[in-house]
């Protein structure tokens, strides 16, 4: 009876590690292709076959070829590198930027009432919408598509941040180091920021999925990174005008983008419940 | 509670001035000279001309100035004038916003339909196929983007079975049947998506409420089980849903948009995609204050019928 238990206990343990393992190895396997895109690719993302446009997957060209002539499995893989480069560069600016500003709010009063207006004003828009309004203004490219990505995250983390802080900042042995006179850089670095690690990391996660959507989103409405750098929501858009001669072109950039967002979003929910339980299906 | 509505009132007035002033001032936040940027840097552009667009922006006046100009204008309704075609934006809204209007709320009600019958199936057959099958469906229905699925979506009904037209809009008094033909493609790919996370909820809120001593309590009264599901349970599950049909109408713009520019709808959104590509900053500025009060006003209204519900709130 008491080994029964103990084996289905063991089990359930094997299944939490794999529930988190087998998403992070798929992430890993998505950021090692967008770092070493020349380990994969097999032609130039340019590289036009005008005698073999709109072919279907073949041993020359795994994904097919698109209108003209370019190796699909190419351009996607090149499209990895800036699905995972802006969405990566945008989260770490959202997590800098509101680590610090949630942190001060969450200290200070006056800085929390401030800032949470700036973020009810921030937050009560879809940010694709905000998006649009700064592409407009401005000339597209990866620093600004990256800038604006994370410009609108950085409120959304502020709020959790500061949510968190409040809390640890009521804890005693905060208190404790506020009466034996510490410094308040120094509560932050040892009191405060180890404390509110988990929620950090589990909300940049699920960003970091919303951020890549995001981006597939604006390249979907030609406001995204110009061509001819293929990215995977630009290939969806491009393969919509060769729908009725070629699926291929659709499928394999969507599979990627969803599979990509898919596999980001489990290990979210398996960090959250294996770093922090509490907060199980909340934020 | 007629205290709790002015303060909300005026709160909601507050916000959407902070858009507008944020509107005027984000030309600023950008860095470089916006009047260049509008114009586009491939050439160097006529002096003459980047005074002229310049003063047509308002530029060449202080910021408090511009900022209030603005605000005035908006208050009376004047979003300013396009600067590729000379029309006053309002016009362009007027004529937009119906469209919009139309794909938003036939898909919220197919959201709500298929999502909470998605979400019921699930909760009745707990742990079933049919239950994993709706989770399946559920994760690729909020992880896959609506540009995707639509894409896909045209691919099957347009191309492949030839049912449905691929694009384009027409009013219906002008052509009702093609009007409902074009509607169905938009409406179920801003729907699934939308339904997908309804379907979550109405699951685990469902599965919750079927715990209850008062479910056991009915059921061995002997009252009948699709009685015992639709209104002893669904009733109470049902609250944290509507609230979260509310908070979705942020994601359900977000899809809009994209969607528009899929299918081609001369909606308000897919305007303010055109326009972002020729750097049309009047068109987008005026389109993002609309989108905003429309956005701030349904969130009041959420907000005051829950007061009205849970008299709690307004004490709060």
């Amino acid at each position: 009876m008491g080994e029964e238990r103990g084996q289905s206990l063991r089990r359930r343990k094997i299944g939490r590690y794999l529930k988190l393992l087998v998403p992070a190895g798929v992430i890993a396997g998505f950021l090692v292709v967008a770092l070493f895109p020349h380990w994969f690719a097999r032609y130039s993302y340019s590289q036009m076959h005008p005698d073999r446009r709109l072919e279907a997957p073949s041993a020359d060209f795994w994904f097919g070829t698109d209108a003209f002539g370019r190796d699909t499995y190419t351009r996607v893989i090149v499209g990895t590198r800036i699905s995972n480069g802006i969405a990566a560069g945008a989260v770490a600016l959202a997590v800098i930027g509101g680590v610090w500003l949630g942190i001060a709010g969450g200290l200070s009063p006056t800085v929390g009432f401030f800032l949470m207006r700036l973020v009810d004003v921030v937050i009560c828009f879809p940010p694709i919408i905000v998006a649009i309004f700064f592409m407009a203004m401005a000339s597209p490219g990866v620093v600004t598509l990256t800038l604006v990505i994370g410009f609108l995250y950085a409120p959304r983390m502020a709020r959790i941040v500061q949510g968190a802080v409040l809390e640890v900042a009521q804890a005693a042995h905060v208190e404790a180091q506020r009466a034996l006179g510490a410094g308040i850089l120094r509560i932050v670095r040892t009191g405060i920021l180890p404390q509110i690690l988990a929620p950090i990391v589990v909300q940049a996660t699920i960003m970091l999925a919303t951020a890549m959507l995001l981006e597939a989103g604006l390249s979907f409405l030609g406001l995204g990174i110009p061509p001819p750098t293929p990215t995977w929501g630009q290939l969806v858009s491009d393969a919509r005008r060769t729908l009725h001669l070629s699926l291929y072109l659709l499928f394999f950039p969507g599979l990627a983008l969803s599979a990509n967002v898919i596999f980001i979003n489990l290990l979210g929910d398996s960090l959250r419940d294996f770093l922090d339980p509490k907060m199980r299906r909340s934020g | 509670m007629l205290q709790y509505t002015l303060r909300r009132l005026l709160i909601a007035v507050g916000l959407i001035a902070a858009v507008g002033i944020i509107g005027q001032l984000a030309i600023h936040m950008i860095p470089g000279d916006p009047a260049y940027i509008i114009l586009g840097s491939e050439t160097t552009p006529d002096p003459k001309v980047l005074e002229t667009l310049r003063r047509d922006l308002g530029l060449d006046r202080p910021i408090t100035v511009q900022v209030l100009a603005a605000l005035w204008g908006f208050a009376r309704l004047d979003l300013g004038t396009s600067l590729q075609d000379g029309r006053p934006v309002w016009n362009l809204v007027e004529a937009s916003l119906p469209v919009s209007a139309v794909l938003v709320v036939s898909a919220t009600a197919f959201a709500i339909l298929f999502g909470m019958l998605l979400g019921m199936v699930a909760a009745v057959r707990h742990n079933s196929g049919m239950d994993w099958g709706a989770s399946v469906f559920a994760t690729f229905g909020i992880s896959t983007p609506v540009f995707v699925t639509g894409t896909f979506l045209i691919y099957l009904f347009s191309i492949y079975l030839e049912w449905i037209p691929a694009s384009g809009y027409v009013t219906l008094s002008e052509k009702p049947v093609d009007f409902l033909k074009r509607l169905i493609l938009p409406t179920v790919t801003v729907g699934i998506a939308q339904g997908a996370e309804i379907a979550r909820m109405t699951r685990s809120c469902l599965l919750e409420t079927l715990r209850a001593d008062y479910i056991t309590t009915a059921r061995s009264k002997g009252v009948a089980e699709p009685i015992v599901l639709l209104r002893h349970a669904l009733r109470n599950a049902i609250l944290p849903v509507a609230a979260m049909i509310g908070v979705q109408f942020g994601s359900m713009f977000g899809r809009t948009v994209l969607v528009e520019a899929l299918f081609s709808w001369p909606g308000m959104m897919s305007a303010m995609v055109v326009a972002a590509r020729f750097h049309d900053f009047p068109v987008v500025r005026g389109i993002l204050v609309m989108i905003a009060a429309i956005f701030i006003l349904i969130n009041l209204i959420t907000d005051l019928a829950y007061a009205v519900l849970d008299p709690r709130i307004a004490y709060d």
